[in-house]
């Protein structure tokens, strides 16, 4: 289901722990996704599962920097926990979409690896405004501070530059990217949840 | 003659902090054999020998939190090696996210609840592996609990979800009810079973 948005009647009652809880469960589900596709792409299309860890990858956010292990992730500051998560999800939002335009045009691939590959793209999307209006509401209640703006103008074209070298990028690499990525980003967004609303299920 | 070909059974992580690999050693070819794991980072050339091969005891190797990274593949393979020559194992790749198993949840307890005139229920009760940091959101678990009466021998199982506790309605007069407890975590494996709490339900009619 679709995240709230502002205006609407009947949002109002959602608890930022409540908003917490539907972007988590939507990156559960984003990331789920990501390894069925995976999972089908080691089964059919590659021949020896030894040759995957030879490949040489470099993901197109590499050049994001995110925190690895617990407590990197707990040293950043809130606001920069939710830049990095931002950062992530917009940085996925075009390479994800020609992905399934790619997939869909593939003779190999049945209608249903197709519609997972749709349903993936749309939900980064989606989800990208979910933590928007989840920092909102992280602002409004004084959680954490205003000076989010950085990744309006200048992070997004950063963003939309590294995200056209990823043409180049073979399908199984990128799912391979993005399987770890939307790990990430479920991960991150459980730890925000945890620093912001302790009370509530940690 | 040269070893057999060792070969790597897996690696396991029990909090998303840490982990372990074994394996299992090949012929050692009736002569001394020693046996050494390597690993290589994913986009990195630089070989690491095993930081801890006693740690976690036989034929495995220790990766503690500062070895320890996740989101990078590991390329790890095992070198027998004797007077006669050596022989490799086929490599393994893990990335920690995905090899998580938790310990076994801790300090199960059951009670009978029993409120004015409505019927008892069984109440199970329990705590995450004290490794596993739910707290802080680094890692989630869901839990699944079994139940039987102690005479019989069929489990009956319930999924908890991310519940620290569990309701059975109906026990039966007079039985002796016997309960355990597992974990998960999101992407990863069942622990073991939890061990067993015990509970007498009283005679009631
Ligand atoms: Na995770
Ligand atoms: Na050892
Ligand atoms: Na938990």
């Amino acid at each position: 289901a679709p995240i709230c948005t502002h205006g609407h009647a009947g949002c109002q009652l959602l608890s930022l722990a409540d908003l917490f809880d539907r972007v988590i469960q939507h990156s559960a589900r984003m990331h789920g996704l990501s390894n069925d596709l995976h999972s089908e792409f080691e089964q059919y299309f590659l021949p020896s599962k030894n040759q995957i860890g030879r490949i040489n990858r470099k993901c197109h956010t590499s050049n994001i920097l995110t925190p690895n292990g617990k407590e990197n992730a707990q040293r950043l500051a809130r606001e920069e926990l939710t830049e990095v998560i931002l950062k992530l999800l917009l940085a996925w939002r075009d390479p994800l979409s020609q992905f399934h335009q790619s997939i869909a045009h593939h003779e190999d691939f049945n209608s249903f690896s197709s519609n997972k590959a749709l349903e993936m793209s749309d939900m980064v999307h989606e989800l990208k405004n979910g933590v928007e209006k989840v920092a909102e509401k992280m602002q409004l209640l004084g959680m954490i501070s205003n000076s989010l703006g950085g990744l309006s103008s200048a992070e997004a074209l950063l963003a939309g530059t590294s995200s056209g070298e990823s043409h180049a990028m073979s399908d199984y690499e990128l799912l391979h990217c993005f399987r770890r990525d939307s790990n990430k980003v479920q991960n991150y967004l459980k730890i925000l949840k945890c620093r912001i609303v302790p009370e509530h299920g940690c | 003659s040269p070893p057999g070909k060792p070969k790597l059974t897996g690696c396991r992580s029990p909090e998303k902090e840490t982990f372990t690999c074994w394996w299992e050693p090949g012929s050692n070819g009736g002569l001394p054999t020693n046996y050494s794991l390597f690993y290589r980072k994913e986009n990195s050339d630089t070989v690491y020998e095993c930081p801890d091969y006693h740690t976690a005891g036989k034929n495995s190797c220790f990766f503690n939190k500062n070895d320890t990274s996740i989101w990078v593949n590991y390329n790890i393979t095992v070198v027998a090696t004797n007077a006669l020559g050596s022989n490799i194992s086929d490599p393994v790749d893990v990335d920690v996210v995905y090899i998580v198993q938790p310990h076994t949840p801790e300090n199960v307890t059951v009670v009978v609840h029993t409120v004015d005139n409505d019927d008892p229920f069984l109440l199970v009760r329990w705590e995450p592996p004290r490794k596993a940091d739910t707290r802080s959101g680094w890692i989630t678990l869901v839990y699944e609990l079994r139940v039987k009466l102690e005479k019989e021998d069929k489990w009956e199982e319930h999924f908890a979800g991310q519940q620290k506790q569990f309701n059975i309605f109906s026990p039966h007069s007079g039985e002796v009810y016997m309960v355990q407890v597992r974990c998960k975590p999101d992407h990863g494996f069942w622990s073991e079973w939890s061990s067993t709490a015990y509970v007498k339900v009283p005679d009631y009619i």
